[in-house]
């Protein structure tokens, strides 16, 4: 990495005042992230339809919508790419279902001309790439923009689906592609599925593990967030020069304390012993965290003592508004279903009437300069009140409002806290307000869902919160970024695991005589378990063993890929008492049970955000993909090969649209002339969601995939919520607009934060930027 | 620069060998273009051999000199390819020109081609009328110039207003009636009526009729375009899980029975099945028993039947209807007749 300069600050520890040096916290570069917004955004969506919705929750309702996001994302990963290389492939819609009709059509036998899957799919593949080359090179070498060439593709390709469907079937609908020939093969490749309930992970039935799903996800979700919170502790805080022994045996105490609360508190079942041994539990973690940070971080300075100006206010505001949250939650009715319907005779007409035209009179005056626009959009906000209520029912409402003033208090009164040094009382103050929230919730709800689910995952906050108002107050924060990891050679040994551990898995499946593409993803899922699993060892020995001081990130990534491994557990793996309570019988005596099942749609999504990620994030070719995107000519004349980088991007949207049609074609076996007609503009909305810019030269293929999600979490949520359809657009657009406007005002306020004055924009926080050796040092910042 | 040009002449060539084969489509069981040639080389041979195959077709029927207009609001989709299949035989059953153009539900593009139709002196223009606001002016100018005007599929409320001659096509409400007496048949309690496009008045109306003969209760949902079938079958399901008591699906288009198929799988459900007009698919379906009917509106007659009528008119002077809307349907296909109707269906007829 000789020739790499980074926009982040380097290990030299005496930072001095330069501010491109500051250490920013974990939490701090999170927030920078150009798909923070969407992550907070989908966190939002998620929980307003949870609350409103019983089946959303739910796996089958999980898979529902990451069907209709993965379709979706697959595309808006490389469209993000090449949107950050500054182009835009309006033809990416009507190529997905150019390819899938292209395969049929050549497949079948039609005019004498059936070719078989076997040469129809490898050459629909070569048909995609082709026209995104054809896309790449004409924008190239006639620098016109790359909206016109792409729309003159997109008419073409409409008109050649339709042209070429008709003149050889006569028909629109293209059909039969389960009877061309080498279907069997292609089909377990493009239409294999995931069958959840043909995976019964239970003690009796599964081989070789002693252990049920149930603990595994469980414990796998403990563990990940556990490392989570010492690696989000170990960027932030600095280390001492000697382990504290006290400290250290408090914390093996409060462990242990933590251990015993929680085996109690599963396995027994009573009211008094669960807030017993639930306090137990609390308490353990608390002097673990507590123990932990004396033990291993500086003691901080808390010579700083003061409030600053307005904290009692937001003090105040918080607990008005978990106040007016718990009011609203007694008077409104649980059990009412009818719809709120405010303001619906004519007096309400006359305020709604009256709303608007206020709100017209200062959009007026905000234009001319008379009043701050702050006015016109809280008149907005109060029109749209009257107009929501007709969507949803008054339970419904109650949830909303309950949910969104909890979280504003919450928030508000976070706000308190950290204008008061130290603030431990204020934030231990604040958990406590959670917990009340929490018994709140639980004495007042009557599903099972709020009475039990949301209790514990608010307990969870507030113990997490208090942890960490715990750990701040004890310990010193980071003056400088931490070290890279010194374990560099162990990275060896677990690229050698997952590869051995690849090898051998694949030839076990094979040999059990399963298909070729389940054994290579459960070999490869087998070894890059196996992988992951060596990882963790080594960083947990590390952080326990050692006095590396770069073990933080590791930590991290070790939590992050535990919380992912526990929920794709719970995802893909059903129990037998699951099943038993799932299915129903139906009236012709036959059992009936949900299919929930994911495509490898899903899977190649998945792999597609990854790749895409650190593709744009980690290697030399995403460099130039911002590179060009930013400035072209700029690019150039570093020694980036812009042409190359544009012509090979729109090649990967083609490719990626082949995919996709693949997956269409093998789904459905027919498809109709319009398949994907028009979808190149939700790619385009959803990368912009997930904080790309339609100027190019900044985003993140993350974001697009998360963005992805976000649309099949709304569009599926109105169905799942029973709300009317014709509201579809108008909730669509509404919260398309809340998320890009939260990832704006997140993002602002993040970058203001650290670095008071600023020369240079830290938005590109994390960017490796390729400079040529000669270069280094004269980097000039392009915005 | 030279590479360029090449290009283009890549580009030109290709271009050219599509408009050749494009040219072949209806015109004569010749093979189509003939790839051992030179590419550039069969475009321009071709040309001219297929006006002189026009020109005969003109004398063959003894000099036609009438031409009709069918302009619709239709898409390329599996409906609307079959009335333009229509429309092309009774072209060539009567001998005259006959123009087809599908305005893809764009009621400006619409106006603007009847207006073409207008100038360029038509003897007889059918309209569809799925969006009387915006098309009608349009089509009360045609009146206002002396040329028969004919509604079909859509528009049977507006084509007396307009002055039209006769509607020929499926009151949406008796369709829906009779997919709701079908559904009372089967014993369903709780039927959705999922529609696949927003703001059309013919798919609001098939669910409203459902709802009048209908005994039990009636959902009315929007679950997705034909352009996205996995948000289609995901949004079914989504519904059918948020709402344990829908036993019924009533999908009022030809793709939609099949992804509430593979929605019922998927949460887990019995449902009785219903669809609106016809696709391989769903015959294969209904033969099966896994989709119990679909409402069959006999587009076919609905491009075939305007055309003759409006070359009577033109040449006998014949009115038809008699002042009411000449109906086309509904007919059902299900398990008793979708072997015989499969075969027409393979033909693009049905």
């Amino acid at each position: 990495m000789a020739d790499t300069t980074t926009d982040k600050p380097t290990e030299s520890a005496d930072a001095g005042g330069d501010e491109r040096l500051a250490h920013r916290g974990p939490i701090q570069t999170l927030l920078t992230r150009p798909e923070i917004g969407a992550l907070l955004g989908a966190v939002g969506v998620w929980v307003l339809f949870w609350l409103v919705s019983a089946p959303f929750g739910t796996v089958g309702g999980t898979a529902n919508f990451l069907d209709v996001a993965a379709y979706l994302g697959l595309m808006a990963v490389p469209v993000a790419l090449l949107m950050i290389g500054g182009e835009f492939d309006l033809s990416s819609g009507a190529m997905t279902g150019a390819t899938a009709i292209f395969a049929i059509l050549l497949a079948n036998d039609i005019n004498g001309a059936g070719l078989g899957l076997h040469v129809a799919v490898p050459l629909s593949l070569a048909f995609a790439l082709a026209i995104g080359w054809f896309n790449g090179t004409l924008v190239e070498k006639t620098s016109l923009p790359s909206f016109i060439v792409t729309l003159g593709t997109f008419f073409m390709l409409i008109g050649a689906k339709l042209g070429f469907s008709k003149l050889f079937t006569n028909k629109v609908l293209v059909e039969g592609l389960d009877e061309a020939e080498g279907y069997d093969f292609w089909n377990g490749i493009f239409g294999a599925e995931w069958l959840r309930n043909g995976h019964v992970w239970d003690v009796r039935e599964w081989s070789g593990l002693w252990l049920v799903r149930d603990e595994i996800w469980a414990g796998l979700l403990i563990c990940g967030s556990a490392a989570l919170l010492f690696g989000v502790f170990e960027l932030t805080y600095a280390r001492r020069s000697a382990v504290n022994i006290a400290g250290f045996v408090a914390s093996l105490v409060g462990v242990a304390a933590a251990l015993v609360g929680f085996v109690a508190l599963t396995s027994l079942d009573g009211r008094a012993s669960n807030q017993m041994f639930g306090a137990l539990t609390a308490a353990g973690v608390i002097l673990a965290v507590a123990g932990w940070c004396r033990a291993r971080y500086e003691r901080p300075d808390h010579s700083d003592n003061g409030r600053s100006a307005g904290w009692w206010q937001y003090l105040f505001a918080g607990l008005a508004a978990v106040g007016v949250a718990i009011v609203l939650a007694v008077i409104l009715n649980a059990e009412d279903s009818s719809q709120l319907g405010f303001f619906g005779g004519s007096f309400g007409r006359v305020v709604f009437a009256l709303g608007i035209a206020v709100v017209g009179v200062l959009a007026v005056l905000a234009a001319l300069g008379r009043v701050t626009p702050g006015y016109p959009a809280i008149g907005a906000v109060l029109v749209a009140v009257p107009a929501i209520s007709f969507l949803v029912t008054v339970q419904a409402a109650r949830a909303i409002l309950f949910g969104s003033f909890a979280l504003i208090g919450i928030a508000l009164l976070w706000s308190a806290a950290g204008r008061v040094r130290p603030s431990v009382v204020v934030s231990l103050g604040i958990s406590l307000v959670i917990v009340i929230l929490a018994f709140f919730v639980q004495a007042e709800s009557a599903s099972r869902k709020l009475r039990v689910e949301l209790f514990t995952v608010l307990l969870l906050v507030a113990l997490v919160l208090a942890a960490s108002a715990v750990a701040r107050h004890l310990s010193a924060a980071r003056r400088s970024a931490p070290p890279p990891p010194q374990f560099g050679r162990w990275m060896h040994l677990c690229a050698a695991v997952g590869v051995v551990a690849t090898v051998v898995f694949f030839v076990l499946e094979m040999a059990d005589g399963d298909a070729i593409l389940y054994a290579v993803i459960t070999g490869v899922a087998k070894g890059g378990l196996a992988a992951f699993v060596v990882y963790a060892v080594v960083t947990a020995a590390f952080t326990l063993l050692t006095r590396d001081e770069g073990v933080g990130r590791a930590l991290v990534t070790v939590g992050i890929g535990a919380v992912m491994l526990s929920v794709a557990t719970r995802l893909l793996f059903v129990t037998g008492a699951e099943l038993e309570k799932i299915c129903t019988v139906g009236s012709d005596g036959e059992m009936r049970c949900p299919q929930t099942q994911f495509g490898v749609v899903v899977l190649s999504f998945v792999v597609f955000a990854a790749i895409g990620s650190w593709l744009l994030m980690r290697t030399q070719f995403g460099s130039w993909i911002m590179a060009v995107g930013g400035n072209k000519e700029a690019a150039r004349s570093v020694g980036v090969p812009a042409a190359r980088t544009k012509t090979t991007l729109f090649m990967m949207v083609s490719g990626a649209a082949w995919i996709t049609g693949m997956l269409i074609a093998f789904r459905l076996t027919a498809v109709q002339a319009d398949v994907g007609d028009g979808n190149e503009f939700r790619y385009i909305i959803v990368a912009v969601v997930g904080g790309n810019l339609l100027t190019g030269g900044y985003g993140s293929a993350l974001g697009a995939g998360i963005g992805a999600v976000i649309w099949g979490m709304i569009s599926q949520g109105i169905g799942f919520a029973q709300w009317n359809s014709d509201w579809r657009f108008l909730v669509l657009g509404a919260l398309l607009l809340v998320a890009v406007l939260a990832n704006n005002y997140v993002r602002g306020k993040a970058e203001k934060a650290p670095v008071k004055s600023s020369a240079t924009k830290p938005d590109r926080a994390g960017i490796t930027i390729i400079v040529p050796k000669g270069l280094t040092g004269s980097k000039e910042d392009k915005e | 620069m030279s590479r360029l040009l090449k290009l283009l002449a890549a580009v030109l060539a290709i271009t050219l060998i599509a408009a050749s084969c494009g040219d072949d489509e209806g015109d004569a069981p010749a093979p189509a273009a003939p790839a051992d040639e030179a590419p550039a080389a069969p475009a321009d041979d071709e040309a001219p051999a297929t006006t002189a195959a026009a020109a005969d077709e003109v004398v063959e029927t003894q000099g036609c000199d009438h031409t009709f207009h069918v302009i619709t609001h239709g898409d390329s989709g599996v409906f609307w390819s079959v009335v333009e299949v229509a429309v092309n035989d009774a072209e060539a059953a009567i001998g005259c020109d006959v123009v087809y153009f599908g305005s893809n539900n764009d009621a400006l593009a619409q106006s603007q081609e009847i207006e073409a139709a207008i100038a360029s002196g038509s003897s007889g223009i059918a309209i569809s009328l799925a969006d009387p606001a915006g098309v009608s002016d349009a089509a009360a100018s045609v009146v206002a110039a002396g040329i028969p005007l004919y509604t079909l599929n859509s528009g049977v409320n507006n084509y007396k207003d307009l002055g039209g001659v006769t509607h020929v096509g499926q009151t949406e409400v008796v369709a829906g009636n009779g997919a709701g007496e079908r559904f009372n048949a089967l014993g369903a309690t709780h039927v959705l009526c999922a529609r696949q496009e927003q703001s059309n008045v013919a798919l609001e109306e098939r669910c409203d009729g459902l709802a009048e003969t209908f005994n039990g209760e009636v959902t009315s949902e929007f679950v997705g375009l034909d352009a996205n079938p996995d948000e289609q079958q995901n949004g079914i399901a989504a519904i059918l899980q948020a709402d344990p008591s829908i036993d019924g699906v009533l999908g009022v288009g030809p793709n939609l029975p099949l992804r509430a198929l593979a929605a019922g799988e998927q949460a887990g459900r019995e449902l009785v099945i219903g669809g609106f007009d016809l696709s391989g698919d769903l015959i294969d379906a209904i033969e099966a028993g896994d989709v119990a009917f679909t409402v069959d509106q006999q587009q076919y007659l609905q491009g075939y039947l305007p055309v003759i009528l409006m070359y009577l008119q033109a040449t006998n002077q014949n009115t038809a209807g008699g002042g009411l809307p000449i109906l086309t349907g509904p007919g059902f296909v299900d398990t008793g007749n979708a072997s015989v109707v499969k075969a027409l269906v393979s033909q693009g007829t049905r």
